[in-house]
């Protein structure tokens, strides 16, 4: 596909206008990203120890549902929990996040490595050392992600 | 809830699949090994054979969906997968004929047992081989990941 880009500082907002003839899986990748352009400076908000935090996306390692709770781990595995829902929570979070089960979403740059476990199932291990499940139905998806 | 739904059937199909899929294996190492006389009593009775390898996949294939929800642990879903699967397989495959049963013969029946449990455990280790191998994959490709953005940076 030809790309024209043009920057100018005189522009107050930055937009994209693609001209396609038919959407494909790549150009509905490629808007996915430029929608999440701007939110990649968002900031969430989650609580510790009664005290609320401000949490950048890339300092996230993980996402998950522990019990009622929506929870985050960061690098240095803080435990915080969230007040959004894991679906929002997923379209929010920038390109590097990858959801592993029904119950998960990981950063990808986070991960330490995965390992098959004795019950069949495979378990991921982040650098953080924080631990989960890799669901068989969401294996698929994850793999594309990485690009294998 | 829709999603539970969806799931247990995908796995249904996947037992389904799996219990077909080693019916016709078996029943090609029948033939490989003894010919079509070997074969001929299966035949005979196709339809409780095949439900039977039906009702056999269902149980050894479609219970690995235990693996899919958090709890129990990892050793005790192992273990309700191993008594579940071989609960129904091997008394179906004592019904069809699948296995020779003599109960006056104990120590022959024993090491039956012994060797329909050797049966499941090497599935079971293929299955296992197989993530590992998919996990080395994964894991290549993370450092690569790695070293690119690294390189970037």
């Amino acid at each position: 596909m030809r790309v024209e880009c043009r920057i100018n500082a005189d522009y107050k907002e930055s937009y994209a206008i693609l001209h396609i003839n038919k959407m494909t899986e790549t150009v509905a990748e490629i808007i996915s990203m430029l929608e999440k352009e701007n939110i990649n400076s968002l900031t969430l908000t989650g609580t510790k120890d009664k005290k609320t935090y401000f949490i950048k996306p890339e300092e996230i390692s993980l996402v998950r549902t522990e019990g009622r709770e929506i929870v985050c781990y960061d690098k240095r595995k803080n435990r915080y929990i969230l007040d959004k829902p894991l679906y929002e929570l997923e379209n929010i979070l920038n390109v590097h996040f990858v959801r592993i089960s029904k119950s998960a979403i990981v950063n990808i740059k986070e991960i330490n490595h995965v390992e098959a476990s004795f019950n069949g199932t495979m378990e991921l291990v982040m650098k953080n050392g924080v631990t989960d499940y890799i669901s068989r139905s969401f294996r698929k998806s994850f793999k594309e992600r990485l690009g294998l | 809830m829709k999603h539970i739904v969806k799931l247990v059937i995908t796995y249904i199909f996947y037992g389904i699949s799996f219990g077909c899929t080693f019916f016709v294996f078996m029943c090609l190492s029948y033939f490989v090994g003894g010919g079509e006389d070997l074969l001929m009593p299966i035949f005979k009775d196709f339809a409780r054979q095949s439900i039977g390898a039906i009702i056999v996949g269902i149980a050894c294939g479609s219970t690995s969906i235990i693996y899919q929800f958090n709890r129990p642990s990892g050793f005790w879903k192992i273990i309700i997968h191993f008594l579940v699967g071989m609960g129904v397989f091997y008394p179906v495959g004592i019904y069809l004929g699948w296995i020779p049963f003599y109960p006056d013969r104990i120590p022959f029946t024993f090491l039956q047992f012994l060797s329909s449990c050797s049966i499941f455990m090497i599935i079971w280790l293929c299955f296992y081989l197989f993530n590992r191998n998919e996990a080395k994959r994964i894991n290549k490709r993370l450092r690569e990941l790695e070293q690119d953005s690294t390189k970037g940076s």
